[in-house]
């Protein structure tokens, strides 16, 4: 079902929109969780809550780009869940993410200053990746924000790991040139 | 900035940029327009019309086709090498020739068959006796050209192969526009690094033209869109793009010149007869 389709159904407040989203973003939405979760249980959870939250949400939102909306609510909850979970652990490693290999573009350090906007950053970071070349984006998002490996991405986009590795560290190069531009302190 | 904000920011990006992302990626394949395709096929089948009909009673016999030749190393200068073969291997090389063309992926198909001109008039003349064909590194260029060269001008073709990189008024200068083009979703990048003596040119791919990239043909781009691209018996993170006058620029698979890193593309493959100094094949000349 195209979807169009299923967002007029979200619209008529008919429950097959839910039906048809799971059949058509179920998958990708559990995979998502998995990689942020890392347990089935709690991706699966988290999926469910993706529904409800849909539920409510896509009247009011009337989203162009549906697969980028449901996702992204997926990885919202499912990021929140994770740092519910590790503030329960209290000081709980984040090692599981590849967020090392974005430790060039994060300080670390929060000065009142850079209590920016993060609808600023979202944007300038959009900004960026819709200036690069439509294979290379995709590449960087399947890393950085649907946290796939770099194996499944060389796998995914038919290149050798080695190749995807340099195209990433490319980009992050490119990317924190260009913040640095638009005045992001990293 | 910290994680939480960058991983905040992140997750609002464009929601048209994560949709293109949750799609099934395109693979890309080389691109061989149709008229190319047509074109050698029909090439090929003019070459092999007198050889197909002369050899079919031959490919009835229950001996195997060989090609008596070992693949020269790919020089910079053309090399000229005689061999020997059947009837029967002409009209199958030729005719597999084609379909390489067609078949868009080229894995792993026997090395020397692209490399075979046939002398049709001879073949068509006698079909049961052994015929000498010629082999050229520019002649493997396209079947097209092969039949050109069947009509009695290989000798021509060689010679002008032999003496063009004299004859072309060589032109050294910088060449400051990256030129690159895409084969099987792979980036290869024209660079002097490699030395092309250590590698043996394999299968014919198509002219540049025939692939997504940057090139022109201008003196700014290394490659120029009349290139003919091989793939390289010893890696596959290199390919060839042979100029019409028969020079060689090579082409790097995945990182740009700068991160080149020698290396990384040595071949066990040792050419004897490579120069002591290899740094004179390091410079290209731009056409």
């Amino acid at each position: 079902m195209d979807d169009s389709e299923i967002i007029a159904l979200f619209l008529a407040r008919d429950e097959q929109a839910l039906r048809e989203t799971e059949s058509k973003y179920g998958k990708i939405c559990l995979a998502l969780a998995n990689r942020i979760l890392h347990r089935p249980e709690d991706a699966e959870e988290c999926v469910n809550d993706t529904y409800l939250k849909l539920w409510d949400a896509v009247p009011l939102d009337k989203p162009t780009h549906f697969a980028g909306y449901v996702c992204q609510i997926t990885r919202r909850l499912a990021l929140n869940k994770r740092r519910a979970g590790m503030t329960e652990k209290r000081g709980g490693g984040d090692d599981t993410l590849p967020f090392d290999e974005l430790a060039e573009l994060i300080s670390g350090t929060q000065t009142p200053e850079e209590l920016l906007d993060s609808q600023e950053l979202s944007r300038a970071i959009t900004r960026f990746l819709e200036t690069q070349k439509p294979r290379e984006r995709q590449i960087f998002i399947r890393r950085y924000w649907f946290f796939d490996a770099v194996e499944e991405i060389a796998e995914r986009f038919d290149l050798n790991p080695k190749t995807t590795a340099t195209i990433l560290f490319r980009l992050r190069k490119r990317l924190k040139k260009y913040l640095m531009k638009e005045g992001f302190d990293v | 900035m910290n994680i939480e904000q960058f991983d905040a920011a992140m997750t609002d990006i464009g929601q048209n940029l994560i949709a293109e992302a949750a799609m099934p990626a395109e693979r890309k394949l080389p691109i061989l327009r149709k008229k190319t395709v047509g074109a050698i096929s029909i090439a090929a089948c003019a070459t092999c019309a007198a050889v197909i009909c002369g050899a079919f009673a031959v490919m009835q016999k229950p001996e195997a086709p060989s090609v008596s030749s070992e693949l020269p190393a790919l020089s910079a200068d053309t090399e000229t090498q005689t061999t020997t073969t059947t009837a029967a291997d002409i009209s199958a090389v030729t005719t597999q020739a084609a379909v390489y063309v067609a078949d868009e992926t080229l894995p792993s198909q026997p090395a020397q068959t692209d490399e075979i001109l046939a002398d049709a008039n001879e073949s068509a003349a006698n079909t049961e006796s052994a015929q000498t064909i010629v082999t050229t590194s520019a002649a493997q260029s396209t079947m097209a050209e092969s039949t050109k060269s069947t009509a009695g001008s290989t000798d021509a073709l060689t010679s002008a192969a032999t003496t063009s990189a004299a004859q072309d008024g060589e032109m050294m200068m910088w060449c400051i526009r990256s030129s690159y083009l895409e084969w099987n979703g792979k980036q290869y990048y024209a660079s002097d690094t490699p030395n092309v003596r250590r590698y043996t040119q394999d299968k014919y791919l198509g002219k540049a033209s025939d692939f997504s990239g940057v090139y022109a043909d201008d003196g700014w781009y290394l490659l120029g869109s009349s290139d003919e691209i091989y793939t390289v018996k010893e890696t596959d993170t290199l390919l060839f793009a042979v100029k019409p006058s028969g020079k060689i620029v090579p082409l790097v698979c995945g990182w740009s010149i700068e991160e080149f890193e020698p290396e990384r593309l040595q071949p066990d493959y040792i050419d004897p007869d490579a120069p002591a100094d290899p740094e004179e094949y390091h410079s290209f000349v731009i056409f």
